[in-house]
């Protein structure tokens, strides 16, 4: 079985309701396999880090929804 | 046999090398295990998140290291590994304006285990059971 490459994003977002529904709406409507997510935030930031198995257009995705997130592996 | 009461100890600092070095050493004198511990960068201050018996005299420690501390009461809960149920969770909290403070998680097979920690934590675990998944305040290792 060939097993599928996932990438490691990090996303800074606003420490609000609604940043992290912004990126699951994303995963839900393209269908995103994810393979682990973490949260965590200090004063009015937040860190999103997550694995994933996206497709190429993924980065432009994020950006239209208002989130832009760095490749960290 | 009696719960522990876990809380999850949120400790912030800017200078992470000397924040890093005082904090591994505490916790290494306070025999805390780090299974659970979570860092991130969040601006230009770096955020150390673990999970541990809640103890007013670590937390006394933790400050003295010059750190800010943060304490959140933590619940789990587990939900099938799909984007449409993870959509489903966070769209009913940010609805219910609730915000994620923090959130761990742990792929098991077809489902995912999640530890969150929110701003408002019995409105959140009363709209989770709503939504018909088993939240629970007992939270195990990661």
């Amino acid at each position: 079985m060939i097993e599928k490459k996932s990438t490691r994003y990090v996303l800074q977002v606003e420490n609000r309701p609604g940043e992290l529904m912004k990126l699951m709406r994303i995963f839900a409507l393209e269908g995103i396999d994810i393979r682990g997510i973490k949260v965590a935030s200090v004063g009015d930031i937040a860190s999103i880090e997550f694995s994933a198995v996206t497709a190429p257009d993924f980065s432009k995705l994020l950006k239209q929804s208002g989130l832009e997130a760095r490749i960290a592996s | 046999m009696a719960r522990p009461d876990i809380t999850q100890y949120s400790v912030s600092f800017r200078n992470a090398p000397r924040g890093y070095s005082m904090l591994t050493r505490l916790l290494d004198k306070e025999k805390i295990k780090s299974e659970a511990m979570h860092t991130a960068r969040c601006g230009d201050r770096i955020a150390v998140q673990f999970l541990a018996p809640k103890s007013a005299k670590l937390r006394e420690k933790l400050e003295k290291t010059g750190a800010a501390v943060q304490e959140d009461r933590i619940f789990q809960l587990e939900l099938p590994n799909r984007a449409s149920e993870l959509h489903k969770l966070t769209k009913a909290l940010a609805d219910e304006g609730i915000n994620i403070l923090s959130l761990y998680s742990v792929v098991e097979g077809d489902q995912i285990r999640m530890v969150l920690a929110v701003d408002e934590p019995a409105n959140a675990v009363a709209l989770v059971e709503r939504l018909g998944f088993d939240p629970d305040y007992y939270v195990f290792e990661l």
